[in-house]
């Protein structure tokens, strides 16, 4: 299968229904200001019409488009639903849109729980994730990338996260959105060392990385909630992403509590300069 | 079906089923009981917050307790078939639909609230495009109306667009009452009550598209058994003109004979 991932450069921002109105105004006002390119969740926007469909247009028509989904239960128990893959093509096709990722997780047993499920790190997973994974490749007709998830717990295993994720990049041929926040929260919540996890992910397989923010609900369990701003160590992680694997485009995530449009452009920047710096670096 | 269930499934049956039931006993192996009570948290959360959302005036009226319980309850016994997100509250009225007993002290009318809830939903989101009607009607008899594209009608037994924290009715009408939805042109919703003749002339447009408006009228002269339906056709043109205007009706096509 060849890789028909066109590679975005940048710092992107992630389409939410809340953020259009004024996301619209800084489109008129500064548009200097505006992301390098934005990801849509395909599960939130597919088979709509009158003003999503719009929107949907308008958007993808102005900005490189990533997409991250959320239901393809791509570690679930349950067969793969090949009929909601067949919609998701026909919208990725619509809009133009030719890069997809989804979790490296399931949300199903039976019927949707509309959340991510931690998978087992063991090899039985591996072989069952990756072999779902090639399956939606060959029905999408495309590469696509996993994302590795925040977990709190994880049913009993007999490998690392690490070792987990880089079996199923190698078993099922696939790419990998590298989200910075989760290997801090998962670091943070499983003890373990966030730049030994983050040196050990294979460069030549990195699509594009995830930064948010997260809740410290207690001293030892961070809440994942794409909630809050980007905090220090994981601006510093991300530093660390880039020392190792060079610029990555990376797309800043908030579901939760949207703060004023500026706010984000605000930390698109600091992304922006971080890039700019590892490139001068560099040069 | 009794299939032999492989070590990952029954890993993953046993989290959720945990996750499903808070009264479950089993604590999947290798997770810490206080990390289940966060993902436990976290999954019902999400699920109640999604609810009270698409049902905000359910959320309004209903006791707290009672709307955690009805919530709880249909996480724990629906399977959900919706992968898309905009369209997972249609799952809780199916759920409403489908289950066997009411949750003690529930309204009457909980179901035909939540139907009403979601048909603004629905509406909204609905792909179908407007399309090219021309807006004259003054032939509309010999010509083809067209209703909102996204317009849907229901019949209830209970005034359910009137009910909030104020106005909780007790008794069901003595006669339904008839409500369309549809999205005007310009994206907006439109609500509007219809009285019987025209909510009858409208279901009957909804199930025979492509139709002119005479024909229309005759059919709901036949089925209002109206002995004279010259007399009917003779309103109706105002008939029409006054769907049109409260935009339930979007124009008309040119009816083509051939």
């Amino acid at each position: 299968m060849t890789s028909d991932t066109e590679k975005v450069t940048g710092a992107g921002l992630g389409l939410r229904r809340g953020l259009l109105e004024e996301w619209h105004e800084l489109e008129e006002k500064q548009p200097e200001l505006l992301p390098d390119f934005i990801e849509v969740t395909p599960d939130n926007w597919m088979g709509l019409g009158g003003r999503y469909a719009r929107e949907m247009r308008h958007f993808t028509d102005r900005y490189p488009t990533l997409s991250h989904g959320l239901s393809l239960s791509l570690g679930g128990p349950d067969p793969l639903d090949t009929n909601f893959i067949d919609r998701l093509g026909r919208f990725l096709d619509e809009y133009n849109i030719a890069t997809f990722s989804e979790h490296l997780s399931y949300c199903t047993d039976g019927g949707h729980l509309y959340d991510l499920l931690p998978l087992p790190f063991t090899g039985e997973a591996v072989e069952h994730v990756s072999s779902r994974i090639r399956a939606v490749q060959k029905q999408l007709g495309r590469r696509i990338a996993i994302e590795n998830v925040s977990f709190y717990a994880a049913p009993e295993g007999e490998m690392s996260e690490i070792d987990f994720l880089i079996a199923v990049l190698s078993e099922a041929d696939c790419d990998l959105l590298l989200d910075v926040n989760n290997v801090y929260v998962n670091s943070h919540n499983h003890a373990y060392d966030a730049h030994d996890f983050i040196s050990a992910v294979p460069t030549e397989r990195i699509s594009w990385l995830h930064m948010a923010g997260h809740l410290r609900e207690a001293p030892d369990l961070i809440i994942d909630t794409h909630g809050d701003k980007v905090v220090d160590p994981v601006w510093d992680l991300l530093q660390f992403t880039y020392s190792c694997h060079g610029v990555q485009p990376t797309l800043l995530e908030r579901d939760f509590n949207l703060p004023p449009m500026h706010e984000l452009i605000d930390e698109l920047a600091i992304i922006r300069q971080y890039q700019q710096g590892v490139s001068s670096d560099a040069a | 079906m009794t299939q032999h269930k492989s070590r990952l499934a029954q890993q993953q049956y046993e989290f959720t089923s945990a996750l499903r039931d808070p009264d479950c006993a089993t604590t999947p192996a290798g997770v810490p009981q206080e990390r289940l009570e966060v993902y436990r948290e976290l999954f019902f959360n999400n699920v109640r917050g999604i609810l009270e959302s698409a049902f905000p005036v359910i959320h309004e009226i209903l006791p707290s307790e009672l709307s955690e319980s009805l919530a709880r309850r249909f996480f724990r016994e629906h399977s959900s078939h919706t992968p898309e997100f905009p369209r997972f509250p249609r799952e809780f009225l199916l759920w409403l639909e489908q289950r066997e007993t009411p949750e003690a002290g529930e309204p009457p009318f909980l179901y035909q609230l939540a139907l009403w809830e979601w048909t603004e939903l629905d509406v909204l989101l609905d792909p179908v495009t407007e399309p090219q009607a021309s807006d004259a009607m003054d032939d509309v008899l010999a010509q083809l109306p067209l209703l909102a594209p996204t317009l849907q009608l229901h019949a209830f037994d209970y005034p359910v667009h009137k009910i909030s924290a104020d106005f909780i009715p007790e008794e069901p009408l003595d006669a339904q009452v008839y409500l369309a939805a549809f999205r005007t042109p310009d994206e907006g919703i439109e609500f509007i009550e219809l009285n019987q003749a025209s909510a009858a002339l409208v279901q009957i447009m909804l199930e025979n598209p492509g139709k002119t408006g005479e024909e229309y009228l005759r059919a709901l002269a036949e089925l209002m058994g109206h002995a004279d339906a010259e007399q009917l056709l003779g309103f109706g043109r105002e008939f029409f003109n006054d769907l049109y205007q409260q935009g339930v009706l979007v124009g008309t096509l040119a009816h083509n004979q051939e």
